[in-house]
């Protein structure tokens, strides 16, 4: 990988994580929207496995630093997605498509959302979450999934990926 | 499963170093790194919510700001609520009057309200209201007093140029003439008895009368009309030996500090 391929990465990555932290705070986006997820799904594809994990895993806990969950919660969701798309994409879909790329990051978003839920659930009745989470439909959840999917999917076709195997 | 087996090395791995981070942030060691993290993003993390400051003022409003804006508006919400208590009070006067006037107009009694400003005593030596109506208001000792829809309280009796002093009719010595509120009335006379009830003496051996009785006045008395309540039949005694029956009775009168009453005039009776 070229340096300036490196630097735009990691350029990429900051801006990921200071959209991320703001998106936190406007409650149109909080819960709906996940920057983070996005980049990392492209970095299932620009970068190579396991490294694509350890820059998940990186990006992580940069965002643990500042979340409002307990901490280890961005780190967990985000090698989630990381292992379950590059799962799915090594055991299911061996082609090198958007629907195959889709596939692969939807299923590896709806695996990221675990450990959200699982703080969600065990914090359900806290004064910080509850009014939050009733301002969130039960839909937003697939809608997220659906359109972040689509998107990755979109930036993976778009952005030249250096390992040919990969989608 | 082929994946996990050929990767479990790495993701080992990757779980062994988020349980470590995991420990040593909740043993307080990244707190340096978080302090850093902080110290750079800031900069950064201020310029996104100007940006969006653009589209909403909440983002980059100054803390200075928002304290300021949230003392105000706590001020304001004292104050809010103080005029809604003042709020309440009136409205609680106003329904006080208009069931006093209601009652009024019906029997076609002149009354005149006013307001309850002071209580004094004790149920051992008796209690007094004090009203804010006195002799310029043509208040006369012995004008009944009454509460809500005809409900009677107590009667004047000391009045002053502009208040006048009222006596509870549970007062030790208060003597009013009642009877029971049936169509085969009941007499008899009541006594105030410790500042809280009053006993209903001289009531004849066969006429009937029972607990939840609804006892009233029955125009034998010289200012006051018939029919104001004054309580409900709490217990009968019937002993063998006495000649007459006896009955407790309870006020009806339940009212709160600012209440308006009504002096009931002589014109109207």
């Amino acid at each position: 990988m070229s340096r300036l391929r490196t630097a735009l990465l990691i350029a990429l990555g900051a801006a990921t994580v200071i959209v991320e932290i703001v998106s936190w705070s406007i409650p149109s986006l909080a819960w709906r929207i996940y920057p983070s997820w996005v980049y990392v799904a492209i970095i299932t594809s620009v970068l190579s496995w396991p490294r694509s994990l350890y820059v998940a895993v990186g990006l992580g806990f940069v965002l643990d630093l500042f979340a409002p969950a307990p901490f280890g919660i961005w780190m967990l969701m985000l090698a989630l997605l990381v292992v379950v798309s590059q799962w799915v994409k090594t055991t299911w879909v061996k082609q090198a498509s958007a629907l195959a790329a889709f596939a692969a990051i939807g299923c590896g978003m709806m695996a990221a959302t675990i450990p959200i839920w699982f703080w969600l659930i065990l914090s359900y009745r806290s004064a910080v979450l509850s009014p939050v989470i009733q301002l969130v439909p039960w839909w937003s959840w697939p809608i997220s999934w659906l359109g972040l999917s689509v998107l990755s999917a979109l930036l993976i076709r778009i952005i030249p990926s250096p390992y040919e195997r990969l989608f | 499963m082929k994946f996990f087996r050929d990767q479990a090395r790495q993701l080992g791995l990757v779980l062994g170093v988020i349980l470590i981070a995991v420990v040593l942030y909740y043993a307080g060691w990244l707190r340096p790194v978080e302090h850093w993290a902080s110290t750079v993003a800031q900069p950064w993390l201020g310029l996104a919510y100007a940006t969006i400051d653009s589209y909403s003022p909440l983002y980059s409003t100054t803390d200075s700001t928002l304290l300021a804006e949230n003392r105000t508006l706590k001020d304001q919400l004292t104050s809010v609520v103080q005029q809604n208590q003042d709020l309440q009070v009136q409205l609680q006067q106003y329904d006080d009057y208009q069931a006093e006037l209601k009652f009024a107009q019906q029997r076609e009694y002149t009354i005149l309200p006013a307001k309850v400003t002071t209580r004094l005593g004790s149920s051992t030596v008796g209690q007094w209201l004090y009203i804010n109506r006195g002799s310029t208001d043509g208040i006369a000792v012995g004008y009944p007093v009454i509460y809500g829809p005809g409900m009677l309280l107590g009667v004047v009796d000391t009045v002053h140029e502009s208040y006048s002093q009222v006596e509870l009719l549970t007062n030790d010595g208060t003597t009013i003439q009642g009877q029971t509120q049936t169509t085969a009335a009941t007499t008899g006379i009541l006594q105030g008895q410790f500042g809280t009830s009053l006993m209903m003496n001289y009531i004849v051996k066969d006429q009937p009368i029972a607990v939840g009785d609804v006892i009233v006045t029955n125009d034998q008395d010289r200012l006051i009309p018939a029919g104001f309540i004054i309580g409900t039949v709490g217990q009968v005694t019937d002993e063998p030996s006495e000649l007459f029956k006896s009955a407790l009775v309870n006020p009806m009168v339940r009212y709160g500090n600012n209440a308006i009453v009504s002096v009931v005039l002589p014109t109207g009776l």
